[in-house]
């Protein structure tokens, strides 16, 4: 019988350092490329060193792609490193951002502020904070419930149930819509990364800034965890209260990107997956990699969202005519899914 | 110094209790290996002393503080607990598995991207103590059920811990690898560790442990040198009837099925 071959890790600095250099190249292209060319170069100078007035062309073009571009890095940093927790603390490689219902829930706030724009609070940011609102009340209620389930699958129970339940109350919100608000709801379902200013990605650093720190003190859990909850605990790691803690931790790093962006697919599935194999389940090194391929894959996938109807315009005028861009959670989605089965017949 | 139950009762919230009025010290040098029917209430009884278990009544001392009063960090530089079953939810190499068990012993900052150096030779030292140095690179799912047993037992032992409890740690294991396991536990005891073992296997039990412990129906029925308690009532007693005894001159008598 011949022995298995050993299994190779990268080195971790060596990675990360490849994945950093990856995120930079992605997103000059991300400054560089859209529906009108550009001088990239020329235009971040400018908007970085200029009064407003004495911008050109290029300059206003890069003011916008600049925040969107952040608003990308950060929105797939963040769902994929929340991907990976909850991966992990669910112990379920199918676990995503998502599996315990906090886009659901969010979904529902951006739906009723649609269908109610009296509910939303337009001085508070309109249905984005609804969303952002709704989605930290599941969590709170998802960490609620599952405090007082005495079974060990209390945390993913809750989780799923609620998951079920903001989706039924959304579909009423939606029974409720006209024809008008349904097509806003749809596009939000289908994510976008529109961001005006950079004050759209400032405003989701405190989440993120909380939910990382969270993280930080207990990244070390993480690894135990995934390895065996019991023998976790004998190790001294406290699991309800770490649990918990990460749960929360992904629910402030998810609630703040969906509410802005939407509930952008795959990102959180793909990417812990396809980094695991090479670093293993230690999180100190497993976490920042996802966050800079996360970053990278969704700045990519928009720039492809931005170019490709101009494209396929040249070939089907009629149906790519009207549109400017593909919204980006549908790009995710179909390079995701192949990707992802890729992966699967790979190791199967 | 002393890892010590006193008047054990625990159960699992369901009323009937699991253990019941339980008393047993494991002192320092000593190997005591625990035996009795399925659902007696042995893993039950290792939890508690681990510290994952609270006990509904009485106490856990370890070396004379209660156990529930000390950190879990600090517990577990002093308790090595492996569980019956260990299922890791993705692929671990054994290094890393090893590794999380050399962290506890203090090998390795608290934010580090790859095991360091220090790190790396504790793992080593503890993968060579059960034979496994040449398992290192593997993925702790391909190997054999007693590949795997080992590679568990050495990282409960990369967290040098002073108390050890193992539940079942020669479960499919070969007959070799077995008595191996066990001498090596033999040897722990001579270097001052304790260890508390869980097995099915009286006649392991016997040749190598100082002393038998027979947990029956929730109680410590016996408890003493193994020639004590290898009486041919207590067993048929606790274990039914398929069973005898054969005497060996100057040990203890072999349990054989009838």
């Amino acid at each position: 019988m011949s022995a298995p071959a050993p299994q190779t890790r990268l080195r971790p600095a060596l990675l990360l350092g490849l994945l950093a250099a990856a995120g930079l190249a992605a997103a000059a292209l991300g400054l560089a490329l859209g529906s009108e060319p550009v001088r990239a170069w020329q235009g971040l100078v400018e908007v970085l060193g200029r009064e407003r007035a004495q911008w050109t062309e290029d300059g206003r073009i890069l003011a916008l792609r600049l925040p969107r571009v952040a608003l990308a890095w950060l929105t797939g940093a963040a769902l994929a490193v929340a991907g990976a927790v909850l991966q992990t603390l669910l112990r379920n490689g199918l676990a995503t951002p998502f599996t315990l219902g906090v886009a659901a829930a969010s979904s529902f706030g951006a739906f009723l502020g649609i269908a109610f724009p009296a509910f939303a609070l337009p001085w508070l940011g309109g249905e984005r904070s609804l969303a952002l609102g709704a989605a930290l009340l599941e969590t709170w209620l998802v960490l609620a419930v599952a405090r007082r389930s005495a079974r060990a699958d209390g945390l993913l129970l809750a989780g799923v149930t609620l998951n079920f339940l903001f989706g039924a109350a959304t579909l009423f919100v939606r029974y409720l819509a006209d024809p008008y608000d349904l097509a806003r709801m749809d596009r939000w379902l289908l994510g976008s990364l529109d961001a005006t200013s950079l004050a759209t990605p400032a405003s989701l650093l405190p989440w993120l800034g909380a939910g990382l720190l969270l993280l930080l003190f207990r990244v070390r859990d993480l690894d135990d965890l995934a390895f065996d909850p019991e023998l976790a605990a004998a190790r001294g790691v406290r699991v309800e209260t770490s649990r918990r803690l990460l749960l929360l931790a992904t629910a402030l790093l998810t609630a703040g990107v969906v509410a802005h962006a939407g509930p952008i697919a795959f990102v959180g599935l793909l990417v812990p997956h396809a980094l695991r194999p090479f670093l293993g389940l230690r999180h100190a090194a497993l976490l920042p990699a996802c966050a800079l391929l996360g970053g990278a894959f969704l700045i990519l996938a928009d720039v492809l969202a931005r170019t490709l109807p101009a494209l396929l315009a040249g070939l089907l005028p009629e149906a790519f005519g009207r549109s400017s861009e593909l919204p980006v959670g549908l790009v995710t989605a179909l390079i995701g899914g192949p990707f992802f089965l890729a992966l699967l017949l790979r190791r199967g | 110094m002393a890892l010590a139950a006193e008047n054990l009762r625990a159960d699992y919230g369901e009323g009937s209790p699991v253990l019941e009025g339980v008393d047993l010290a494991l002192e320092p040098g000593r190997f005591l290996a625990l035996a009795g029917p399925n659902g007696a209430g042995k893993s039950t009884l290792l939890r508690c002393l681990a510290g994952l278990h609270l006990p509904q009544a009485g106490r856990v001392l370890l070396d004379g503080r209660p156990l529930a009063a000390i950190p879990p960090r600090r517990r577990a530089r002093i308790l090595g607990y492996l569980p019956q079953e260990v299922g890791p939810a993705f692929p671990f190499t054994v290094a890393e598995a090893v590794a999380l068990g050399a962290r506890v012993a203090g090998h390795g900052r608290w934010f580090e991207t790859r095991p360091g150096r220090e790190c790396r030779e504790a793992v080593r030292r503890a993968l060579e103590q059960v034979d496994a140095l040449d398992l290192e690179e593997r993925l702790l799912g391909e190997l054999s059920g007693g590949e795997r047993r080992r590679v568990l037992v050495a990282s409960v032992l990369a967290q040098e811990p002073r108390y050890l409890l193992l539940d079942e740690p020669a479960a499919m294991l070969d007959l070799h690898h077995q008595a191996w396991l066990f001498s090596l536990f033999r040897r722990f005891c001579r270097e001052g560790l304790a260890v508390l073992c869980v097995t099915h296997d009286l006649n392991l039990a016997a040749t190598f442990a100082d002393e038998i412990l027979i947990l029956d129906r929730h109680i410590l029925r016996a408890r003493g040198a193994p020639a004590e308690v290898l009486r041919e009532e207590l067993l048929h007693e606790v274990f039914g009837e398929r069973l005898e005894l054969l005497p060996r001159p100057g040990r203890a008598p072999a349990v054989l099925p009838r």
